[in-house]
């Protein structure tokens, strides 16, 4: 068949379809409902038509505006960026469904959750096709405002205390990439990847931008030690926003990371360039071991899920050390994997915490009295979305953690192995945890308030979602391979020729 | 998603496919019906196992006949879903499929007017998915996928009663398996970055290997084989097995005869013969602590057994026992101890399929649960009792009933490999097995029935109990009786467990 | 097809009729309408084996498909055992009487008579594993409430798991189970003391040698009096039967022979002195039982020893052997019928007394069956000791036949001078053993001069012994 648009409509539109729904979103609160749903359908057409584009045609360079780099605005999509978008599109197919359900008991959060949902959507889709680093800054800044005022809509105390600790952790992290920015700006004197890429030259100005800028987006992806703001923000915002944090919005500042290590660092050499990956690994190994751990240890449903959160973090980190300085595919195959699987399963197990916790009245993980004979479809999405969490097949979890493993012992890195299958472990204890006590009646029966089917088919198919993408290296394979994101860094590349 | 057939493939590989969806579509339907819809379910679940029990035997004629049956579904570049029926995988899928309809009719007898049987049922189909699966599984990759699917479905079996003590049985059930399948996965990836492929080969695929990845290849051994072995309940991975008796007695009797810890033995065949090769396994010298392993766990499970008072628990612990006739037969390396091993992976399932059935109708009948409650209760259940009765005499091994057969050819292949002491082993084994089978057998025909039973239920007219309840374990212990007594007829386990080992694993 | 086809066929399929016939009969009772037609018949499921024993020609019918590869066989030294089983089990059944009118029992009763048939027509020892299985657990069954019935099952399930023993070994060795005269195992058995020992002991328990002997009296003293007759013929069949088979004359020779035959003396005047030493009828008639069987291995064990390497045995001696031992056997098993079927029948005077003749004639009978034995090889010493004994015994049990419930001769110190006696016998056949040079020509040793002496004194110690007892024992009250 062929297209009436083509690549280039569709990531015009992917930035602008979600900015102008917000627009309306914000005039006419009336009909914010349909719009935001029509938005995302809009949305995932346009993530399809992007990735049919990509599949035929190869990685796609727009200038908007007809103005090319380095002085206008372009829109650059490869294999990575659409695997990302893909996932952000159907993530928001399903939360946009499911808002409206949610939100019905609470109006006066709905009234903000359209817009600052929709903002938040266009600074992703923007982040994920952006080509310079200015651009990548301001959609990063937009994404953090919009996250944190989501994060404060429940308006309780402590959800106000957590979205006031994540505006700042936020803005500290924006301000510590906008000062790397600025050093290579200053030193190279473009802020276009892919010119950087070719100009870049280990130095002192390259070290200090690494060293800054991976510390802020380490700050804004909740890397253990920096995880400190996660549990509270997504333990205490409505379910449907916990839903966005975890499995967009991190992923969002990880990408980055990972496009501008891949893109800009990773060819340098150097000392740190040797050792910041192993690091990277280090401490994402402890927060897998600390993370699900202390998932293991909550009693609020909620707060089980975002420790959940550190800890699948964790895992996307143990990428660096393990593709090495060299590139390796697997690894970071294996990472996108992860990272895709995580954002459908988690937004599965956060929308389903919500349905329980509508349907309770509370989310106390020790008196979940029946859940399955009374929510049986929200408790499998649960159950599906954890599976994909332990890395049990078939999910894409299981994918990735196979990967994972498979690159570990080719190289010999015995130590990351035994993390990642104690990683996986552990999750089945925290997730069976909860399932266990869904069998059980608590010695009151509790009553339970409706939850509307709409709430649950999303939870119930997101969950699908993560486990079908065990199913979709056929044609994911290829898409992550457009235009090589994982192949030798550009710097490197330039210097061969 | 539509599993993407390659059409290059001949039309046999729907086959396979069928069988596998057979099972998973009834169960996703059964799902979604409501709980008072009985007659709908019955029939979605009846016909779904009968179907399945036809392909299979449409697919025994054929493999009799040198057909090939397989299907695969890319999963990974260089690694996809394979689904290839050999004999072997038939061994044991009519096992499942057969004792799949019994205990599907059994369950709807037994499951009469309890809560959430859509669940339960649903359950119930696809753990049986799950197993054809792992039957008909063509390299480990799909092996683990299915094994773990297993683990998966039967956790809901498990704690389907929902109490606090079947909670708990479920989280000891899950953290034993869930380790397991961390092992197995661990030791998967590591053979396949050694090997580069994971397809099941009839005389092993890393003969190549020995010589530059010999403690590797012992390390993965030891990694693959704890990861079946908790399913297979070898000593000291057993514990769970006792516990997850607080499951229904038809989720005891599958998760004993059919799924859990079949699996679990035939995991370990496969890993043995068609991962290793049972000759290179010898070479890396394996298989002599396997075997010792496993005759520990053979006696360990039958001095445990005797000390049971809860009948399930019994039967539990003689699960564990048995259940490691497999793996010696496996272990003592030579073609007469496999057949022995194969053919008791067949017979111990029809065995002990008919004990829980009958456990399960002293309980729903007349509540009985433990031994000492069984005074006199073959006369209140001639039937019942005569079918516990045969499964006894063929646990303990004697003629005609099946479990003979299987200590024939273990004893045999035991000492065709020069060795003594599996005799001592089986003997002792038979030995405790009389010891703490027959006093309930004498308790049950020869004891004074007690004024009152602990909680009977009536079924109306003059019957003993349910036809539903009846027919199962009877049929059962016909077969056991039958398999045994016509063990050299075509189309016996005996015979299919020869052929398996004449084609497979001793090739010329 | 003509008359003669017929009966060819039916000849043919002779042992397979005799089994399926009780099996059909039991199998009706699956329908609980039937059960008391059943009840009445069972007695009578035995005809097809007796008109086998005596009509059917010589005859193997091969089961491939069954169990292992199975066969069936009717041949001459089955047809006798055939013959005495179906009397036996029809006594057995009419003495049950009443009692066979309900399911489990009769049940119990036919399971058993096809088992113990089977263990008749059994072509290969698979086949008769799974008849001994049979037949002994039902046996198991029909006299569960018996106070040696927990012996009884021990003894069964261990010596069961010493036949597996025994046949896997034969397998291994490449001998083959075929029980069939002409390839049956007995020399390679003779030949090594694993499968010799697995052998003795494996049907030992079951023949009620001397030592695992304890279930039958116990068992016999009971009240169920067609328990009788069904143990004995199992005994026979189960324990002597295969004896008679596997250690055929002639198999065992050299100091294998010459130390079992020494065992099996033994062990039967233990028997027999222990057996003086009970109290009740039935008691006596367990431990004449037990003493029988020692006679027999004996008489096997000597028939191979050094005078058969010297004479080889033809095969239409060991036939006359098997009849004489049968024969010996029937008269025993008859006398203790009678001997037991006096408290039923006490009122009836003229059948008493016509019981009474034929007991004498069975007698008689057993003496001259025991006569041709002799005849056989008189030479040896043990076996001269032997029959002594066996007399003995056999005169003991008809005295009993007349005596009272109990002897109460030696009154409350009996246990103790009989078991002086018992000392001493025992010590005799050490010292005996003792006094044998030290090499290990043994047989040389035992079976000739220095035997004799000792094998005379202990007829003439058990005789005068037995006469004693007899003698002074009280009248009937």
């Amino acid at each position: 068949m062929p297209m009436l648009l083509n690549g280039a409509d569709w990531a015009t539109a992917l930035v602008f379809v979600p900015l102008l729904a917000a627009l309306a979103c914000f005039l006419v609160p009336r009909a914010a409902d349909w719009l935001g749903v029509l938005a995302a359908l809009l949305i995932l057409l346009a993530t399809l038509g992007l990735v049919q584009d990509l599949l035929s045609d190869g990685p796609l360079r727009v200038a908007v505006g007809g103005w090319g780099a380095p002085l206008g605005i372009d829109l650059w999509a490869d294999g990575l960026s659409a695997a990302l978008l893909l996932m952000t599109a159907l993530v928001g197919l399903g939360v946009s469904v499911y808002a409206p359900g949610y939100f019905a008991a609470h109006p006066q959060q709905q009234r903000w959750f359209w817009p600052l949902w929709l903002l938040l959507w266009t600074a992703l889709n923007g982040l994920y096709l952006s080509a310079d680093l200015f651009n990548l800054y301001v959609m990063l800044e937009v994404l953090g405002l919009s996250a944190a005022a989501l994060t404060a809509l429940s308006g309780s105390a402590t959800g106000l205390n957590a979205a006031m600790r994540y505006l700042l952790v936020s803005l500290l992290g924006s301000a510590a990439y906008l000062l790397g920015v600025a050093l290579l700006y200053h030193g190279y004197g473009t802020v276009d990847i892919a010119l950087l890429g070719q100009r870049i030259e280990a130095g002192a100005v390259a070290t200090t931008a690494l060293l800054v800028m991976a510390a802020g987006l380490l700050l804004k992806t909740a890397l253990l030690p920096f995880h400190f703001w996660l549990p509270p923000a997504h333990g205490s915002a409505p379910a449907p926003v916990s839903a966005l944090l975890s499995a967009l919005v991190i992923k969002a500042s990880f990408y980055l990371l990972l496009r501008l290590w891949l893109d800009l660092f990773s060819g340098l050499g150097g000392l740190l360039a040797a050792l910041l990956p192993e690091l990277l690994g280090l401490l994402g190994a402890a927060a897998v071991l600390w993370g699900s751990v202390q998932a293991l240890r909550q009693r609020r449903l909620k707060l089980l899920i975002a420790y959940s959160t550190v800890a699948q973090i964790g895992y996307l980190f143990l990428g660096f050390p393990l593709a090495g300085v060299q590139a390796e595919e697997v690894a970071w195959r294996a990472v996108l994997y992860l990272a895709l699987a995580h954002g459908l399963a988690k937004a599965a197990m956060f929308l389903s915490a919500g349905n329980l916790l509508q349907f309770a009245g509370h989310d106390r993980i020790a008196d979940l009295d029946r859940a399955v004979q009374r929510l049986p479809l929200t408790l499998t999405a649960f159950v599906l979305g954890g599976i994909s969490i332990m890395g049990l097949p078939p999910s894409g979890g299981f994918v990735g953690k196979w990967l994972l493993l498979e690159s570990a012992f080719t190289q010999g890195r015995w130590g990351f192995a035994i993390v990642v299958l104690l990683g996986g472990v552990l999750a089945a204890g925290y997730v069976f945890k909860v399932v266990g006590y869904a069998f059980t009646p608590t010695e009151i029966a509790q009553e339970g308030e409706a939850v509307p089917l709409r709430m649950q088919w999303s939870a119930l198919l997101l969950a699908f979602g993560a486990i079908l993408l065990g199913f979709s290296a056929p044609w994911l394979w290829p898409l992550l391979g457009v235009g090589d994101p994982f192949g030798l860094p550009i710097a490197e590349v330039g210097a061969a020729r | 998603m539509i599993p993407a057939i390659d059409a290059a493939l001949p039309p046999n590989a729907w086959l396979p496919l069928l069988v596998l969806a057979s099972s998973l579509l009834p169960g996703l339907v059964i799902f979604f019906l409501a709980e008072q819809r009985y007659w709908t379910r019955t029939l979605l679940n009846l016909a779904g196992s009968l179907v399945k029990l036809l392909l299979v035997g449409a697919m025994l004629w054929g493999v009799f006949h040198q057909q090939q049956y397989a299907a695969s579904l890319p999963l990974l570049p260089g690694l996809d879903l394979v689904l290839r029926v050999r004999p072997l995988s038939l061994l044991f899928l009519s096992l499942s499929a057969g004792l799949w309809l019994l205990t599907t009719l059994y369950a709807i007898g037994y499951l009469e007017d309890s809560p959430n049987r859509s669940r339960f049922f649903g359950f119930f189909s696809l753990c049986v998915t799950a197993t054809v699966g792992v039957a008909m599984a063509g390299n480990l990759l799909t092996f683990l996928i299915f094994f773990e699917l297993l683990t998966l479905t039967t956790y809901p079996l498990v704690v389907h009663r929902g109490t606090e003590e079947a909670r708990r049985a479920g989280q000891i059930y899950l953290a034993h398996t869930v380790i397991a399948g961390a092992l197995l996965l661990a030791g998967t990836v590591w053979l396949y970055t050694l090997a580069g492929t994971l397809t099941f080969t009839t005389q092993g695929f890393v003969a190549d290997l020995v010589e530059r990845h010999r403690w590797s290849l012992i390390a993965i051994f030891v990694l693959l084989i704890i990861g079946v072995g908790v399913k297979a309940a070898l000593v000291p991975l057993q514990s769970w097995l006792p516990r997850a008796m607080v499951a229904p007695a038809p989720v005891s009797a599958l998760l004993h005869a059919v799924a859990v810890v079949k699996a679990g033995a035939f995991g370990i065949v496969l890993i043995v013969y068609d991962v290793f090769g049972v000759e290179v396994a010898a070479e890396l010298g394996v298989t002599k602590p396997l075997a010792l392993v496993a005759a520990f766990t053979i006696l360990y499970g039958s001095v445990r057994a005797l000390f049971q008072d809860n009948l399930k628990r019994r039967l539990a612990f003689s699960t564990v026992s048995q259940v490691s006739y497999i793996v010696l037969g496996v272990a003592i390396v030579g073609p007469l101890a496999t057949v022995g091993g194969l053919v008791h992976l067949v017979h111990q399932g029809v065995m002990k399929i008919t004990l829980f059935f009958c456990a399960g109708n002293l309980a729903e009948t007349l509540g009985i649960h433990k031994v000492s409650e069984m005074n006199g209760v073959g006369r209140r259940m001639p039937w019942t009792m005569l079918a516990f009765s045969i499964g006894v005499f063929g646990m303990i091994g004697l003629p005609p009933v099946a479990g003979f057969i299987s200590k024939w050819y273990l004893g045999l292949g035991g000492l065709e490999a020069g060795l003594h002491w599996p005799l001592f082993v089986l003997a002792g084994s038979s030995l405790l097995n009389a010891a703490y089978f027959l006093p309930i057998l004498h308790r049950a025909w020869f004891c004074e029935p007690p004024e009152a039973w602990p909680e009977e239920r009536d079924f109306g007219g003059n019957k003993e109990t349910a036809w539903l309840l009846l027919l199962p374990p009877l049929v059962t212990a016909a077969l056991s009786l039958l398999i045994g007594l016509f063990a050299s007829m075509p189309f016996t386990p005996l015979e299919w467990a020869r052929l398996i080992a004449e084609r497979e694993f001793y090739q010329p | 097809m003509n008359v003669a086809s017929l009966l060819a066929t039916l000849g043919q399929w002779a042992p397979l009729l005799v089994l399926v016939v009780p099996l059909a009969l039991a199998g009706l009772l699956a329908f609980p309408r039937l059960v008391g037609a059943v009840g009445r018949l069972a007695p009578w499921a035995m005809l097809p084996a007796l008109l086998a024993g005596l009509l059917a020609p010589q005859t193997e019918l091969l089961l491939p498909e069954l169990l292992l590869g199975s066969s069936l066989m009717i041949d001459p030294i089955g047809r006798p055992f055939l013959l005495l089983l179906g009397l036996l089990w029809l006594v057995a059944g009419w003495l049950a009487g009443e009692r066979l009118r309900r399911r489990g029992p009769v049940l119990l009763f036919l399971l058993a008579m096809t088992g113990s048939l089977g263990l008749v027509v059994a072509g290969n020892l698979v086949v008769f594993l799974l008849a001994s299985t049979v037949s002994g657990y039902a046996l198991y069954g029909l006299a569960a409430r018996q106070s040696g019935a927990r012996a009884f099952v021990v003894l069964l399930v261990l010596s069961d798991l010493l036949l597996f023993e025994l046949l896997l070994l034969l397998v291994k060795s490449g001998i083959g189970l075929s029980l069939a005269p002409a390839v049956a195992p007995s020399a390679a058995i003779g030949g090594s003391l694993a499968l010799l020992v697995l052998s003795v002991l494996g049907f030992g328990a079951k023949a009620a040698v001397f030592g695992l002997h304890l279930w039958l009296p116990r068992m016999l003293s009971g009240r169920a009096v067609e328990l009788l007759p069904i143990l004995i013929g199992f005994v026979l069949a189960a324990g002597l039967l295969p004896w008679l088979r596997l250690l055929a004359p002639g198999a065992l020779s050299g100091d294998a022979a010459t130390l079992l035959s020494w065992m099996a003396l033994t062990s039967m005047g233990l028997a027999v002195i222990l057996g003086m030493l009970q109290g009740g009828q039935q008691a006596l008639l367990g431990y004449a039982i037990s003493a029988l069987s020692g006679f027999w291995l004996l008489l096997l064990s000597v028939s191979g020893g050094e005078l058969g390497a010297l004479m080889p045995v033809a095969e239409t001696e060991a036939r006359a052997l098997a009849m004489a031992l049968a024969l010996c056997q029937a008269g025993l098993a008859l006398a203790a019928l009678l001997v037991q079927g006096a408290r039923r029948w006490a009122r009836q005077s003229w059948l008493d007394w016509m019981l009474n003749g034929f007991a004498v004639l069975l007698f008689a009978d057993a003496l001259l069956g025991m006569a041709g034995v002799l005849a056989f090889d008189r030479e040896n010493g043990f076996m001269i000791a032997a029959c002594g004994l066996f007399g003995g015994l056999m005169g003991q049990l008809l005295c009993a036949r007349h005596g009272t419930e109990t002897l109460q001769v030696i009154g409350p110190s009996r246990p103790l001078s009989l078991s002086l006696l018992a000392a001493g016998w025992a010590l005799l056949m050490a010292g005996g053993a003792m006094i044998a040079p030290s090499g290990w020509p043994l047989a040389a040793s035992l079976s000739a001069p220095v035997s004799a002496p000792l094998a005379a004194l202990a007829l003439i110690g058990v005789t005068t012994l037995s006469a004693l007892l007899a003698l002074a024992r009280p009248a009937r009250a």
